[in-house]
């Protein structure tokens, strides 16, 4: 998932260095905290949350790819499995918890088979019970509704006719219910060590099968979560009130929720977002804050504001398949002229330098030592007059209406005419960038990317960035076309491991071997992970903020 | 006229083809499509058919309201109807702002022309048509609405409040965007109205007048400003269709007010042909409407049109 | 009326000069000459004249500026890059980062640019610094450069189109008149700024690649191109009428009866008697050309980066108002100077030469 272009929001998972390696020690383990935060004291209720909120794309889970929806999300809509909504600080928020699901699933066949039992009794906020078929005509709506999401689905038995068109699905035969006995059983073509955290997702999360096959937005679709949105009006405003039908504590790992009622007034501005809880007009803001104003909001709202790590990271792309990239000097030259701490700046100070194409919240995370490529513009000359590319004309892509993304491309500009290319900068719009870059045709050479994750595995980075196989003509996500045969094989290898393996320490360390890999061979340039705002009226105990792997969880806000 | 609008369409289509690589179906596919999932969007909207086709299918579905954008499958109709209280909140005020201080400013300045007050006015609308709108905005909005930097908090920092909600607040929101969007006309009509004025004192009418022996401020109420604001009038109806139709684009973003304009320069941002669409004409429509009334109020001011 | 009392109406300047000039000095005397002597008394309007040159010759000088003065030329990114100020060494821009403490980041905000240092650091960032370290004070100069050439280079093409379209259509009459004058229509029908912006992000990504017209998307003609279209029926209505009554006029009969041809006619006959209206709208176009550029290029339709214009550079300044709003202050008091000196000597102008050019503007 990319952030939304215009302001900078991110999904987040966030887990304390020293955690991480508990939790990957343990297998992805430990049964911490879930309960506790669920047992909201009644006296934390509160009747109206304000919230300024950014602008998204769609309020319906089977279309919606933005941040800003994800969000909310998480306290409405429900899927067989969901993300722990505990602290990504304090606890392990990449923890798969059973949801509308009584367990995690029993996994068979080698990790082809997934079976799953409903809760009992549990009603969507229209009244009607959720049912079993209702997880398979979820599925099958997203493909009507040509959902950006399935092509997660695409491992799934009998799946093949739904793709080819996708409209006229009307059948997955690897999908098996029983509304009767309450069960989903999935079939997969192959073990798929992340599918447990692809049923985590919003485009898995249950709908009743009566709700529209079309985008379904004014209300939104009903929903089993706490909460359901009960109106919508686009770029402009939400309102979102507790579920009638929600049996409290029936879900351990679902948080009742404290507000009875969450407003929203949506602004892409962030430094109106900031001025309505400022002045006390929302209690909270979602957008990031201005970077030019950090410093002054900080000094005055010093206990307010809190600032989170995302699992993001912002790297430049280099095609490999075109002069001058497709040498692996002039790679390594672009690594050793960009100075992160420069591009941290042009954020205000709101990014942390890496060098890693893998977050550092992730268990398989390990950092790069020595750092590979310390800031040396003389090498990096040096490297392009070896490589023999020097002179060439190198066009750099950047992203016009972000001023920060539009700074870094001119950063990058420079920095490449300094070693010895002739670059020019080619800015284009963010709602058509990626589908511009990702175009063969278009042949980008280098250029601005970042990627903030759908959800907390290796896999959902190097499958779908960096492994060659899945290089296609149009909306390509391998940008820089990276395709060394060895790691697209390692990367298969890991992603079928059956789930029980996909957190074990030998996996995690095959992920950080890949890592490094791809650092050797400067398959990109990765710069920074991205580090957010929370913004909070003096009315709120900022205490209570919970950021979950889908950031602060609204339900559990708390006033002072 | 109805000509006018389709030829209007006609040319945002034929932009808008020019862009290549903006294939809004792989847009809304999104990033993990499949080959097919893009030709069944493809086909769902029209884009596999020919151009004049899909220029015809768009306008047909943007009068009977059922056109949706690319990006995000709003109806335009909706959209823009979304949009038109913030519209017509900032047109409506500036425009009477900018109406009654421009003939105010265009009287006295004429009829003490070449005193100090003339002087100074002539001076302070020349600066005032000389500063770039983003700039006096982006100014203005920092200076005394931005908390942070310099202190000052007297407005709020941009949006929009519906009248209905809180008419204290839709006022004490607009202030800014008024005054920003006003200053430009005030001085432009000002000095037009000026120079009119001038030069209606030296016809034939006037001097009759005068030679009857009215006095100079009845001459100046009931004949000259009269004849003089002719001009003004036509000015004010297309610069306020402009405004009305969406056109204070930079103004609406620069206050962030989510109107016609606001709605207009996003939709520019992500090369969204239906909006875009319906937004021009929307604001073409609103032009060629008060090129109209413009002519019927010129008949009705001009006395030399009526004699005729 | 705040002005009761007012008994006695004066003249404006130009008709005051002209009435002092008497009957029999006007006689005999071309009015280009006689606009010259107007003009020539007229001295606020020369004295912005003056300041309009001058800004234009200091933009055209900033190579010089860049060797002599300030050693950083335009587009040179300096951002970990001291400078020395008053002998102390300071960070053109502000260093900060972020350290993670039990899993909670602390943050030092960064990235904060140096302000104007008016000689203080020898010549180095006069007037401060941008986001990427480059210098305001030699921005502002070669931006001045690409604002000015698209002001003037566009009104120029603007004006020679209309004048052309106008001249057509006021002459041939008929159904070249029809055409001509549906097409101003059209483009009058239209708002300026929302034409501008649909024109200047369509050919933005690509460029322009029709025919023999080769133009890349980072090109300046995209602005001009834009900016000359969209005014082309606020020059060409006006003239058009004129035009059209001068067409009936003894003086063209008479032309035609000796034998003119329909060009000689419209570029030797009627042209000479709608010059005067040309140039003064000329200014006013050149004067409102500068502002459009700069709404379009804060829409990110204008200029495109890393080149700077003064539009271009208010947007980019935007962002950090609160931090360095030398990035977007400067560029502003420029334009509205020169916008300024240009509407006062066009106003001089007009008076001297053709008190009733009108010319409706349109920046919302």
């Amino acid at each position: 998932m990319r952030r939304k272009r215009g302001i900078s929001v991110a999904i987040a998972a966030v887990v304390a260095a020293g955690l991480a390696l508990v939790a990957s020690g343990c297998g992805g383990g430990g049964s911490s905290g879930s309960n506790n935060s669920t047992a909201a004291p009644a006296g934390k209720t509160f009747p109206t949350l304000k919230v300024a909120w950014g602008t998204t794309d769609y309020f319906d889970p089977g279309l919606s790819y933005r941040l800003e929806s994800w969000q909310l999300f998480q306290d409405v809509y429900l899927g067989l499995v969901v993300k722990a909504h505990v602290s990504c600080q304090t606890d392990n928020c990449t923890k798969i918890e059973p949801g509308l699901a009584t367990t995690t699933g029993t996994v068979t066949d080698g990790g082809k088979n997934f079976k799953f039992t409903l809760r009992k009794g549990i009603k969507y906020s229209n009244g009607e019970p959720v049912k079993a078929s209702d997880f398979k005509a979820t599925i099958i709506r997203d493909f009507k509704l040509n959902s950006p999401g399935i092509g997660f689905f695409s491992n799934i038995v009998g799946v093949d006719a739904c793709e080819a068109n996708p409209t006229s699905c009307s059948d997955i035969s690897g999908i098996v219910t029983d509304d009767k006995a309450g069960t989903v059983e999935i079939k997969l073509k192959t073990p798929e060590s992340d599918f447990l955290y692809v049923l985590s997702i919003p485009f898995t999360a249950v709908v009743p099968a009566s709700t529209p096959q079309k985008d379904t937005e004014n209300p939104p679709p009903a929903a089993a979560g706490p909460y359901y949105i009960t109106n919508y009006n686009p770029s402009k405003s939400f309102t979102v009130k507790r579920n009638p039908y929600w049996k409290k504590n029936e879900i351990p790992a679902v948080p009742n929720g404290n507000p009875d009622t969450i407003q929203g007034t949506m602004t892409d501005d962030e430094s109106q977002s900031a001025q309505l809880v400022a002045s006390g007009q929302a209690m909270y803001d979602e957008n990031v804050l201005p970077v030019d104003r950090l410093a002054f909001y900080k000094k005055k709202y010093s206990d307010q504001i809190k600032f989170f790590t995302t699992p993001s990271t912002y790297y430049f792309f280099m095609n490999q398949q075109l002069a001058p990239f497709n040498n692996l000097k002039a790679r390594q030259a672009v690594n050793y002229a960009i100075d992160r701490q420069q591009l941290v700046n042009l954020r205000g100070g709101l990014g942390v330098p890496t060098w890693n194409f893998l977050p550092p919240s992730y268990p398989q995370y390990k950092k790069i030592t020595p750092t590979p490529y310390p800031y040396d513009l003389q090498k990096a000359k040096q490297l392009v007059q070896q490589s023999g590319t020097a002179g060439q004309k190198v066009t750099i892509y950047t992203i016009s209406d972000v001023a920060v993304d539009l700074s870094t491309g001119e950063y990058l500009q420079s920095q490449l005419n300094k070693i010895g290319w002739k670059a020019t900068l080619k800015p284009i719009a963010g709602a058509n960038y990626f589908t511009i870059v990702g175009n063969q045709s278009t042949k980008a050479q280098i250029g601005f990317t970042d990627w903030f994750e759908d959800y907390p595995y290796p896999s959902d980075w190097f499958n779908i960035l960096l492994n060659g196989e899945h290089i296609k003509p149009v909306h390509n996500n391998n940008y820089g076309n990276v395709n060394i045969k060895s790691l697209n094989k390692e990367i298969d290898r890991l992603d079928s491991l059956p789930p029980s393996e996909a957190l074990s320490a030998s996996t995690n360390s095959a992920w950080a071997k890949v890592d490094k890999a791809f650092s050797d061979n400067a398959a990109t340039v990765p710069y920074l992970n991205g580090i957010l705002t929370s913004f909070f009226s003096s009315q709120m105990n900022v205490a209570c903020d919970i950021f979950t792997d889908s950031q602060d969880d609204p339900a559990q806000f708390c006033l002072k | 006229m109805l000509l006018v609008l389709l030829a209007v369409s006609f040319i945002v289509y034929f932009i808008f083809i020019v862009i290549p690589g903006g294939d809004p179906a792989q847009r809304i596919a999104g990033k993990v499509a499949t080959q097919a999932n893009i030709l069944a969007i493809r086909k769902k909207l029209g884009l596999d058919q020919s151009f004049i086709v899909q220029w015809y299918d768009l306008v047909k579905a943007l009068f009977t309201a059922k056109l949706v954008s690319y990006s995000n499958q709003t109806n335009v109709v909706d959209q823009i109807k979304q949009g038109l209280p913030a519209t017509f909140s900032l047109a409506i005020g500036a425009g009477i702002i900018w109406f009654g201080f421009g003939v105010l400013v265009g009287t006295i300045s004429a009829v003490t022309a070449g005193r100090i007050s003339d002087r100074a006015i002539t001076a302070l609308a020349l600066i005032g048509i000389s500063m770039p709108v983003a700039w006096l905005g982006l100014i203005l909005r920092f200076f005394l609405a931005g908390d942070g930097g310099s202190g000052v908090s007297w407005f709020p920092d941009g949006g929009y409040v519906p009248l209905s909600a809180n008419p204290a607040q839709w006022f004490y929101h607009l202030i800014l965007p008024w005054l920003t969007l006003a200053v430009l006309f005030i001085g432009f009509y000002g000095r037009v109205l000026r120079s009119n004025i001038l030069d209606t004192i030296n016809e034939d009418f006037v001097r009759t007048a005068k030679a009857k022996g009215l006095s100079s401020r009845r001459i100046l109420v009931k004949h000259v400003l009269r004849a003089s604001l002719i001009p003004i009038v036509t000015l004010f109806g297309l610069d306020f269709a402009s405004v009305l139709g969406g056109g204070a684009i930079i103004t609406e973003t620069v206050y962030n007010l989510h109107g016609v304009g606001w709605y207009a320069a996003q939709s520019i941002a992500s090369e969204d042909l239906p909006p875009l669409m319906g937004v021009t004409l929307f604001g073409a429509m609103f032009i060629v409407v008060f090129s109209l009334l413009v002519d019927i109020a010129y008949a009705y001011l001009d006395p030399r049109i009526r004699l005729s | 009326m705040a002005t009761t009392g007012q008994e006695e109406f004066t003249l404006d300047t130009a008709a005051e000069l002209a009435a002092k000039e008497g009957g029999s000095q006007i006689q005999g005397k071309s009015p280009w000459v006689l606009a010259g002597r107007r003009m020539r008394r007229n001295y606020v309007s020369l004295a912005f004249l003056g300041i309009f040159l001058l800004i234009v010759i200091s933009c055209l000088l900033a190579p010089l500026y860049v060797s002599q003065v300030s050693h950083i030329p335009q587009n040179d990114v300096r951002t970990g890059a001291t400078v020395v100020e008053h002998g102390k060494t300071v960070n053109v821009i502000s260093q900060g980062g972020t350290k993670i403490v039990n899993g909670v980041p602390q943050i030092v905000f960064g990235g904060v640019p140096i302000g104007a240092q008016w000689g203080a650091a020898g010549g180095k960032y006069v007037l401060g610094a941008d986001e990427l370290g480059r210098d305001v004070g030699t921005r502002l100069l070669y931006g001045g450069r690409n604002s000015l050439f698209i002001g003037v280079t566009s009104a120029a093409i603007c004006t020679t189109l209309s004048v052309v379209l106008a001249l057509l259509a006021g002459y041939f009459g008929g159904i070249v008149d029809w055409i001509i004058s549906r097409f101003f229509d059209l483009v009058w029908a239209f708002p300026v700024v929302l034409l501008g912006i649909a024109l200047g992000t369509a050919l933005s990504v690509n460029g322009f690649h029709h025919g023999p017209i080769n133009v890349s998307s980072g090109s300046l003609w995209i602005p001009i191109g834009v900016i000359s279209f969209v005014f082309i029926p606020y020059i060409g209505r006006p003239l058009r009428g004129q035009v059209l009554a001068l067409r009936n006029r003894e003086f063209i009969e008479a032309a035609t009866a000796q034998g003119a041809g329909p060009v000689r006619i419209m570029f030797s006959e009627l042209l000479p008697n709608v010059a005067s209206s040309v140039l003064v709208l000329f200014t006013l176009i050149v004067a409102n050309s500068i502002l459009t550029e700069v709404g379009l290029s804060f829409l990110g339709a204008g200029v495109q980066l890393p080149n700077p214009s003064w539009g271009t550079m208010i947007q980019e300044g935007s962002k950090l108002l609160s931090t360095a709003p030398q990035i977007s202050l400067f560029p502003g008091i420029a334009i509205a100077l020169t916008v300024l000196s240009l509407n006062v000597f066009g106003d001089g102008l007009r008076d001297a030469l053709d008190p009733r050019a009108k010319i409706r503007i349109e920046h919302g």
